[in-house]
This record gives C-alpha cells, sequence and structure tokens, in this order.
C-alpha cells in the first residue's frame, strides 16, 4: 500500500538511529575565511586597476605635450602598485592554520596598521609628490611665471596652503574609498571578533 | 553558547533544526554551517523570546529565518559559479538517512519553492494551521489550501520519482 507523505515524515525519521548531531565548533571558520578572501580578491582587483589608470594618464599627459610630467604620474602610481603588492603579501604571511579567532584579530589589526600607514602617506606623500607635479605642469605658464613674480613670503603661504588642502584631500578620498569598498567586509570581521569575544565571555 | 544553554534549549529540539536545516543544503558542510548558525541565533535571540508562544515555536521561527537568510547569502556567493551536472537524474542523494522513502520525500521537498518547503515541513512536523500562520507571518485560512497544492506537487514528484 502506497504510503503517505506524513506517514513517510514520522515513520522514516523514528526507525532512523544514525540521526547524529552535529558538534557545534569551528562556528565561524568558513564565514571568515569568505569575509578574508573577499577582502583579498578585492583589494588584487582595487591594485590592478592602477596599472590602467597609469597608462591612461601617461597617454593624456603625452597628449598634452606634457610628457616628462606622463611619466612622472605613471611611475608614481606604479610605485604605489607595487607597494600594494608588497603590504599584501605581508597579509597573506599570516598563519591561516591558527584558530579562527586569533587569525581574525591578527588579520583585522594588520588591516588597521596599513590603512593607518596610507593614511600617513596620503597626508604626506600627497603633497610631496604632487606639487613637483603642479610645478611641472604650469611650468613657463602666465601663472607660474606670476608665481616666481611674489614674495618668497608669499610663495611659502601659496606652497604651504595647497599642500595642506592636498594633503587633506589625499586622506578624505583615500577613508572614503576604502569605506566604500571595504566598510561592510571589515565591519563583518569586526562583528565576528565582537561575537566570538562575547561567546568566550560565558 | 553556555553549555547550559545548550542541553536545555537546544539539544531537545535539535531534530528541529536537523530537519529544518537538511531541507535547505544539499551537501555536510553546508548543513553543518546552517545548524551552527541556528544554534548560535538561538543563543543570541533568547532575550528576545518573551514566552508569548513555546519555544519550539520560536526554533521553528528561527531555523527557517536563518536557513532562508543564509540561503540567500549562498546564492549570491554561487551565482558566477558553474554548476555541476546532475548525475542521479535530478536526485541529488546527499541526505544521510537510512529510510529510502524518507531520502525521497527530503529531494522532493527541496524542489519546492522556498516558502513552499518551510510550510510543509511545519506541517510534517504537526504544527496546528494556527501555529504554522504564527511562524510564518501568515493568515491561518490560506495555509490549509497551500498545504494541499504542495502535498499535490510533492505526490506528482514522487510517483514520478523526481526530475
Amino acid at each position: 500500500m502506497e504510503r503517505s507523505i506524513e506517514n513517510i515524515w514520522k515513520e522514516g525519521f523514528e526507525s532512523d538511529k544514525s540521526f547524529e548531531l552535529p558538534l557545534v565548533k569551528d562556528l565561524y571558520t568558513r564565514k571568515s575565511k569568505l569575509i578574508i578572501d573577499k577582502i583579498k580578491s578585492t583589494s588584487k582587483w582595487d591594485n590592478l586597476s592602477l596599472i590602467p589608470m597609469a597608462i591612461f594618464l601617461f597617454g593624456l599627459f603625452t597628449f598634452l605635450s606634457k610628457v616628462i610630467l606622463g611619466i612622472y604620474v605613471a611611475a608614481l602610481i606604479l610605485l604605489l602598485f607595487f607597494l600594494n603588492k608588497r603590504m599584501m603579501k605581508k597579509l597573506d604571511q599570516f598563519d591561516a592554520g591558527s584558530n579562527t579567532y586569533q587569525y581574525l584579530t591578527t588579520y583585522y589589526t594588520q588591516l588597521k596598521i596599513i590603512q593607518k600607514f596610507y593614511i600617513k602617506l596620503m597626508a604626506i606623500g600627497i603633497p610631496v609628490f604632487i606639487i613637483p607635479a603642479y610645478w611641472m605642469y604650469f611650468l613657463e605658464t602666465p601663472m607660474m611665471i606670476d608665481f616666481m613674480g611674489l614674495g618668497i613670503y608669499f610663495q611659502i603661504i601659496i606652497v604651504a596652503v595647497t599642500a595642506s588642502l592636498l594633503s587633506g584631500l589625499g586622506v578624505l578620498c583615500y577613508k572614503l574609498s576604502t569605506h566604500l569598498v571595504y566598510g561592510k567586509l571589515t565591519t563583518r570581521i569586526e562583528e565576528i571578533i565582537n561575537d566570538m569575544e562575547e561567546l568566550m565571555k560565558i | 553558547m553556555s553549555k547550559d544553554f545548550y542541553t536545555q534549549f537546544v539539544l531537545p529540539y535539535a531534530g528541529i533544526i536537523i530537519k529544518i536545516c537538511r531541507a535547505y543544503t544539499d551537501n555536510e558542510e553546508d548543513f553543518q554551517d546552517y545548524y551552527q548558525e541556528v544554534c548560535l541565533q538561538l543563543w543570541k535571540s533568547r532575550e528576545n523570546f518573551k514566552g508569548d508562544s513555546k519555544w519550539s515555536t520560536w526554533v521553528y521561527r528561527i531555523s527557517l529565518n536563518v536557513s532562508l537568510s543564509l540561503l540567500k547569502k549562498d546564492k549570491k556567493v554561487h551565482k558566477n559559479s558553474v554548476e555541476l551536472p546532475n548525475l542521479d537524474n535530478g536526485v541529488q542523494d546527499s541526505n544521510p538517512f537510512n529510510d529510502e522513502s524518507l531520502k525521497l520525500l527530503y529531494i522532493a521537498i527541496k524542489k519546492l519553492s522556498e516558502l513552499d518547503r518551510a510550510i510543509i515541513l511545519l506541517y510534517l512536523e504537526e504544527n496546528s494551521y494556527q501555529e504554522i500562520a504564527e511562524i510564518m507571518g501568515l493568515l491561518p485560512n490560506n495555509i490549509g489550501v497551500k498545504i494541499t497544492r504542495i502535498k499535490k506537487k510533492l505526490k506528482t514528484l514522487l510517483d514520478g520519482k523526481i526530475y
């Protein structure tokens, strides 16, 4: 006689003695791995996007008859590309075999250290490297001739104000782009770490 | 999660969690993840349980909500991945049940939509229409009709030995 689905369900579970309870362990291992893999792949593509940008800017400045400036800007961007690559390699060196909590906290701390390093780099590096680029761009233009005609104090003030603006803008852009690209992922790591810490307290 | 909480509030209801998680996962690894996530969410949401309903109703609700949200996330992750061809004429044999009919029934349930799966699981677990409606946030008078349709679908799948 044909069994109804109700009977299949009831009798099936009653007769099933191989019904083993899963163990509650390594709660976050897979979840953490997914987030970290996502951060790795995002930063890889994020960094690779610098290459076409360097090529584009070199082409643009060459088109504007500013070949030296083009080479300078492209070299700067490529330098940033190699620096990012080195930083990513550093992040890859952690022992993935350590326990999830240890791995996540180490990864998160290192991520924050790297972000602080880039904020400093943007604050100092942007004015230091971009002001020479401005100089190259405006060289022999009426604007530069006017600037050179100013007193030394005025020149210093203009350079200092431009440097401060560039520095602020650089930091702001970095923070904003990092928040947009990695914000959600880092928040999820924070949530997991908090959850795990809460679990450990009990 | 404290051992006491697990022993008192999870372990006696583990059957519910297992049955629901099995219906929403296709492999052992995912099943373990879903089960653990449900346990964690039960523990995290323990303070939100006001005692207006039975604890088992709460367990059903959390198990279904967690399974559905994980399923959504997994779908996003696997959206661009290539699906492996089904080597067994549409029958996926990933449940560890000894009973062949139960195994087939699970395969048929997995062919249903996510919502239908939830309703039929609650029905098979002998929840009343009122309880199903309460857990799912639906109207009780719609449940009966819905269940009849789902059972018909399941019967067709089982008679054709699922495809």
